[in-house]
């Protein structure tokens, strides 16, 4: 199967004009996900995963702008797209589920009303055909009693629940590329599982495209095909799963790496990685992991390091590292 | 939802039987409330015959029940100065001020509304600080000072609008501005900070995503929610309007009872200034009341009892 | 293409004047409403020292001259003289002496009466909390102008009268605010930590809750004063208030009255004098309020 090229993200900078100074949330950030991939996102809380998204979705919040760059979805660039053009792309062609359901549902529509009002964007149906089609997406995501539901309102539903009912919005009208931002951060573990076959049935059945974002590599490791790895607003590894996780390449990544928990690992194995994330309102040229990294060279701060390749089979698997230097 | 509706009533009629107290407890402000009811010139055997007419020479309690009992039959007294029973005078004057209080409140809303909603929507644009300019004199402003405005600008000098009196439209404008003008700004200021609160939050951020349009979000997902504070702020505003409207009908000589009570303080005209107050209260109460009730309807929260009143 | 346009954001928005000018243009309420009320403040203090001349000394060959700018002026008068050839901007500057003191008193002693039940209404709560929320509702439903009216009808007018009924019509404002704020802090743990200290009930009201309730108290008071002069102004024009020959500003609003068509800087100028305090007021309020804690939306 000839392999599309569904998102191409070439040099995103996002910046966010706060009091404290320019917040740079997203530096220069650039990769591509084919049709019908899973590629992950991973890195720590204010590494800007969450910002790439809103990026793609056109959705920052104030103060945030996107400074610079072309994000080309389906060979168009879409940063170039009015706002009503882009509406029709949300929920319809790109859909995102969020990190925190719990204020995520508007408090004073009923839950059917707000699933129905998300078709009725895209495609003319009766709110009687809405209200159906919202009852049975809740039944695929395994909400119980679906009818009573989709008349009722968000406060009557716990956060697990609440992220279902997310869940089934994003999905309602079968967009193209999903982004899910931790989606999972509210869900108990059976669920979580539940909830990652569901993903991977989507890419079977539909072939559709999922960026996931995450702090967990055990994640990762179940289910996605390539991974990125982020650092203080930019991309410091970037390759297959099997390829990162196993031979990794940016002493960040290790790092990571070696203080996560995986089963079967002792406690004492884990190793926090020395230091703090940097201040993003206060970045300087050069690696921003160096003040961190046992490893550095003088180089390393002179001047900003490029993606540099580090694969040695036909998979592409690069590292913002000046250790692999050629 | 009913049980909310008679827990509102019932606190409701308790403020109510206060107020009312409050109202009577004033005569005895002064020490001697048979006085105040007494024209200036009465003999001290007048006052004392009136005393035991009145009933003032009974317990404290007793007066209460009986002021209580002539307010249920509206029997309010009688003017001292005009001789007529203050309830007359109150039917003719009333509706009048109701009619100005009326057009004040639908100028805000129909206005001031649209205006902070707006003001939200484009935020930071020239619509928007030209709204901000505009609201933070409209509450500086003393009603007075604008009416007199009014009158000296689109009266004398541009003659547009006559200065006094009551009979056309054009005469409803000028009190109508004077009153509204303080509100007006408040319930900008309060719709617009509103619907920015509401459309920083999460759920809005998900309807975006949807792809559910612009219009769509800000005129029903958005507006909704923002409604809720706006409606309240206008609940409140209407007793302040109604206070504002003693002010314009004095300076555009409005037949209304915001006038009637003033003439009646300087002429010392007690039962009259009792009467309306009582009269304000209630109108108050009950618009209170009916925001109130609206409020629950708006809120799902309220209505199936999640959310304390 | 990507270097140019992060460059120039870099040092733009980093260089000290830009920064500096931001910071500014952020606290523009509060600089500006300070200044305003700094000013007034000062004015009040010294009067005699900044008013041109003596605001009751009547001349009646000098009666009704407009500003020195229109023509007929004098540049002896500034702002032109009032119907008995009072220097109007003197009396301006000696009005805002009245304003100062009602204001200021009025909302004092209705922060205090408001406070002070406002605290043990939520620190005791329980029948006795309850009665006084009532009361608090109550006094809350009664429009002021009517009220302060009603009163003054009553017991008659003054300036003491006037601050006390001013008072008396708005502490229950400051009851709601402290109320709900005092209740709040009460489910915090450094409360249950003081109280197992074996601290008095006193002594954990004034020392530790009432430090922590006293922001929005504070916002509610800047905007208070606000009110608290719109309504003494209010009620001097309406004659209730204070007496002449005080000069107050809303008194000179009401002289004017009768000659606004021939002598309009009277009025204006006295109603203005009260825009510009009040605006001054909000806008110190609201700055208060921007930094003092965004979520305070009840106030």
């Amino acid at each position: 199967m000839a392999t599309e090229t569904l998102l191409e993200i070439k040099n995103l900078s996002t910046y966010f004009d706060t009091k404290d100074g320019v917040l740079k949330a997203v530096n220069d950030v650039s990769f591509n996900i084919d049709r019908g991939e899973i590629l992950g996102i991973i890195g720590e809380s204010s590494a800007g995963k969450t910002v790439i998204a809103s990026s793609i979705m056109r959705l920052i919040p104030y103060p945030g702008k996107i400074i610079n760059g072309e994000i080309m979805f389906k060979n168009e660039n879409i940063l170039k797209k009015s706002s009503s053009e882009m509406s029709k792309i949300r929920g319809n062609e790109i859909a995102m589920i969020f990190q925190d359901p719990m204020s995520c549902l508007n408090p004073v529509f009923t839950i059917g009303d707000q699933i129905t009002s998300g078709i009725q964007a895209h495609k003319k149906i009766t709110k009687k055909e809405g209200y159906l089609a919202a009852v049975k997406a809740l039944e695929e995501v395994q909400i119980s009693a679906p009818e009573n539901r989709v008349n009722g309102y968000q406060h009557e539903l716990s956060g697990g629940m609440k992220q279902r009912v997310m869940i089934a919005l994003a999905l309602i009208n079968q967009p193209e590329l999903i982004i899910a931002d931790n989606p999972t951060t509210a869900l108990d573990s059976t669920i979580q599982l539940q909830f990652l076959n569901l993903i991977l049935n989507l890419r079977k059945e539909h072939n559709t495209t999922i960026l996931y974002i995450t702090h967990d590599f055990g994640v990762i490791a179940k289910l996605c095909d390539r991974v990125a790895v982020l650092y203080a607003g930019e991309i410091v590894e970037i390759g297959t799963v099997f390829d990162v996780l196993t031979k990794p390449k940016h002493p960040y990544t290790i790092g990571l790496i070696n203080s996560s928990l995986s089963p079967g690992m002792e406690r004492k194995g884990i190793k926090a990685i020395r230091g703090k994330t940097p201040d993003m309102t206060k970045l300087k040229t050069g690696c921003k992991f160096a003040e961190r990294c046992d490893q550095k060279f003088d180089d390393c701060v002179k001047q900003n390091i490029n993606m540099l390749e580090t694969g040695h089979s036909d998979k592409s698997h690069k590292a913002r590292c000046l250790l692999h230097r050629s | 939802m009913l049980a909310f509706v008679l827990k509102r009533l019932l606190y409701g009629l308790i403020s109510l039987i206060g107020i009312t107290f409050l109202v009577f407890s004033l005569l005895y402000l002064t020490g001697d409330p048979v006085q105040l009811m007494m024209p200036p010139d009465a003999t001290v055997q007048e006052v004392e015959d009136a005393r035991v007419r009145l009933g003032f020479d009974q317990p404290f309690l007793v007066q209460y029940f009986n002021f209580v009992g002539k307010l249920a039959r509206f029997d309010l007294g009688d003017s001292l100065i005009r001789r007529v029973p203050v309830s007359e005078l109150i039917k003719e004057y009333f509706p009048n001020t109701l009619l100005l209080a009326t057009t004040a409140y639908l100028f805000a809303l129909l206005v001031a509304v649209p205006a902070g909603v707006f003001a939200a929507i484009k935020r930071n644009s020239v619509f928007d600080l030209l709204i901000s300019m505009v609201v933070l004199i409209g509450q500086a402003a003393p009603a007075y000072w604008v009416a007199l405005m009014f009158v000296l600008f689109f009266s004398v000098q541009l003659g547009w609008f006559p200065t006094g009196g009551m009979g056309t439209f054009r005469h409803l404008v000028g009190p109508a501005l004077s009153v509204g003008i303080f509100s007006m700004s408040r319930i900008a200021r309060m719709a617009r900070s509103s619907m920015l609160d509401v459309l920083r939050q999460d759920y809005i951020r998900t309807a975006k995503s949807q792809g559910i349009s612009d219009r769509l979000i800000y005129f029903k997902f958005a507006l909704k929610s923002a409604a809720i504070p706006i409606i309240t702020l206008v609940g409140v505003e209407y007793a302040v309007l109604f206070g504002g409207s003693l002010i314009a009908e004095t300076i555009f000589s409005w037949p209304g009872i915001g006038r009637l009570i003033v003439q009646s303080v300087y002429a010392r005209d007690y039962p009259v200034v009792q009467g309306v107050v009582m009269l304000f209260a209630c109108t108050v109460f009950l618009v209170n009341l009916i925001v109130d009730l609206l409020y629950s309807y708006l809120d799902p929260r309220i209505k199936y009892g999640k959310v304390p009143s | 293409m990507t270097a140019n346009t992060t460059v120039t954001f870099d040092s733009f928005s980093s260089s000290t004047v830009f920064r500096t000018l931001k910071k500014i243009s952020r606290n523009l309420k509060g600089i500006i409403g300070g200044s305003i009320l700094v000013i007034i403040l000062l004015l009040a203090l010294f009067a005699p020292f900044f008013s041109p001349h003596d605001p009751y000394e009547q001349n009646l060959e000098k009666r009704l001259i407009p500003p020195s700018w229109v023509e007929g002026g004098s540049k002896n008068h500034f702002l032109g003289t009032d119907q008995l050839g009072r220097d109007l901007l003197s009396r301006i500057i000696y009005g805002s002496r009245i304003s100062v003191i009602v204001g200021l008193s009025a909302v004092f002693i209705a922060g205090f009466i408001g406070v002070t039940l406002g605290l043990l209404a939520g620190y005791y709560q329980g029948a006795f909390g309850a009665v006084i929320m009532r009361i608090v509702d109550i006094f809350l439903s009664i429009p002021y102008i009517l009220f302060a009216i009603a009163v003054i009808a009553a017991i008659g007018s003054g300036l003491n009268k006037l601050i006390l009924v001013l008072a008396l019509t708005r502490w229950a404002h400051y009851a709601r605010i402290t109320n709900g704020k005092v209740l709040q802090i009460k489910t915090e743990e450094y409360i249950e930590g003081a109280h197992s200290r074996g601290n008095s009930s006193w002594r954990v009201m004034t020392r530790h809750i009432l430090p922590n309730a006293i922001p929005p108290i504070l916002v509610l008071a800047s905007l208070e004063l606000a009110f608290m002069i719109i309504m003494e102004a209010t009620l001097s024009f309406l004659g209730i208030g204070v007496s002449p020959p005080t000069a107050t500003w809303g008194l000179m609003s009401s002289e004017g009255r009768d000659y606004l068509t021939i002598a309009w800087w009277i009025t204006t100028f006295s109603g203005l004098a009260i825009v510009i305090t009040v605006l001054g007021a909000n806008l110190f309020g609201d700055w208060l309020r921007d930094n003092l804690d965004p979520r305070l939306k009840g106030v």
